[in-house]
């Protein structure tokens, strides 16, 4: 299982990747197993805003529907629709083809205080 | 895993109510409001359950349901439409973490050894079987997926669940008598022929605790039997109680706001 090192982590499984002022989100390797086959992903529209750990989306896996949370505050300014025509690239390419959203954050500084690769693994170490 | 568990029965209501609670004990639980909860219920009027991300245009007759009197409601777990009618629904609320696994499948074959338990109390011997077949299909127990209860090969009980926080809601069927005449007339189809197929590899796969046993079953002996094989399998201490003030007043707000309205039923 791969927690790259070079993106942000939130404990409910999410993780963003900042670029200047914009931050590309996903879920994690982890929680695309746990969840097991990704059938179908509600994203929201381009223009509305997303909240740190409020819910930005859902995802089903079979016969699972499970909230999806935002690790950063902003405007969404895209979202993969590759992800609705072919869902299990969640599952192929979490951190890669399978991500959700970008979104233009209000404090590009944001993800600086969110969990490394190393803090998010020791919470899955936790549970 | 938390022992103590409430055992909560709330008889008869309508389906935006049964809904309601349901998503409400749930966000009780996540606000640290309540205990671990397995509750059972039924239904009235018979009611077509939806799987959150189902398409009512697509696959519900509503017209057919209104003459039928068959409500229909949308939830909130994945899967496909079920039909309850003759059938005890349950609801398990817990935190996945100590004890329940965290994955979907995980936590499925691990509330399952409960299910397992309470059909032996019934006097049926059933398996855990893994799905193959993965295609979406309209009718939920039309499929045999990921972790379902089967009796030599057909499937007994249906379950999906949600997740939120750090907790799971699965709620889960177990038909009575059979209803696969009015459920086969209230979903659509492309023609009477494919209506007429589905039905009947429906019927060769989908069992009734009814059937199989070969007596009457008793509403009180089902709960019993569910509540023991819980305690039996898993080792959950319950003790009966209601639902707290605090989630009445959320499930009433939730029906007359969510379950009950067509934003919400007819969101696809």
């Amino acid at each position: 299982m791969e927690f790259p090192e070079d993106i942000k982590y939130i404990a409910t499984h999410q993780w963003v990747k900042p670029e200047g002022k914009t931050g590309t989100v996903g879920i994690t390797d982890y929680a695309q197993d746990q969840l097991g086959e990704v059938v179908l992903v509600e994203l929201p529209d381009v223009g509305s805003s997303v909240q740190k750990g409020a819910v930005f989306g859902t995802i089903e896996s079979v016969k699972a529907v499970a909230d999806l949370y935002s690790p950063v505050d902003g405007t969404v300014t895209e979202v993969n629709e590759a992800v609705y025509d072919e869902p299990k690239l969640v599952n192929d390419d979490p951190y890669g083809k399978g991500w959700m959203l970008k979104v233009e954050m209000s404090d590009p500084g944001q993800p600086d205080g969110l969990l490394s690769a190393g803090d998010y693994q020791a919470t899955l170490k936790e549970e | 895993m938390q022992r103590n568990w409430r055992f909560i029965d709330t008889g008869v209501n309508n389906a935006f109510l049964n809904m309601a609670i349901d998503e409400a004990i749930l966000d009780e639980h996540i606000q640290g409001g309540v205990p671990p909860t397995l509750r059972v219920y039924q239904w009235d009027p018979p009611t077509l359950s939806l799987g959150y991300n189902q398409s009512i245009a697509h696959d519900v007759d509503v017209a057919k349901c209104r003459e039928t009197g068959v409500e229909v409601v949308r939830r909130i777990t994945g899967g496909g439409a079920v039909l309850h009618a003759q059938e005890l629904t349950y609801s398990i609320v817990s935190a996945v973490n100590d004890g329940i696994p965290e994955s979907v499948a995980g936590s499925y074959r691990f509330l399952s050894q409960g299910l397992i338990a309470s059909y032996k109390i019934l006097g049926l011997d059933v398996e855990l079987k893994p799905g193959r077949n993965k295609t979406r299909s309209a009718a939920c127990f039309s499929l045999a997926t990921l972790a379902d209860l089967t009796h030599q090969g057909k499937k007994l009980a249906g379950s999906a669940q949600a997740r939120r926080r750090n907790a799971l809601l699965q709620h889960g069927s177990l038909p009575i008598k059979s209803h696969a005449d009015i459920l086969f007339s209230v979903l659509k189809f492309s023609s009477e022929a494919s209506r007429h197929t589905a039905r009947s590899a429906f019927k060769k796969r989908m069992l009734v605790l009814g059937e199989i046993i070969g007596r009457g079953i008793d509403m009180q002996e089902l709960k019993d039997g569910l509540r023991k094989g819980f305690t039996h399998a898993l080792g959950i201490r319950f003790y009966d109680d209601g639902l707290t003030a605090a989630e009445v007043r959320r499930s009433h707000a939730l029906a007359a706001e969510k379950y009950g309205t067509d934003a919400w039923n007819h969101r696809k």
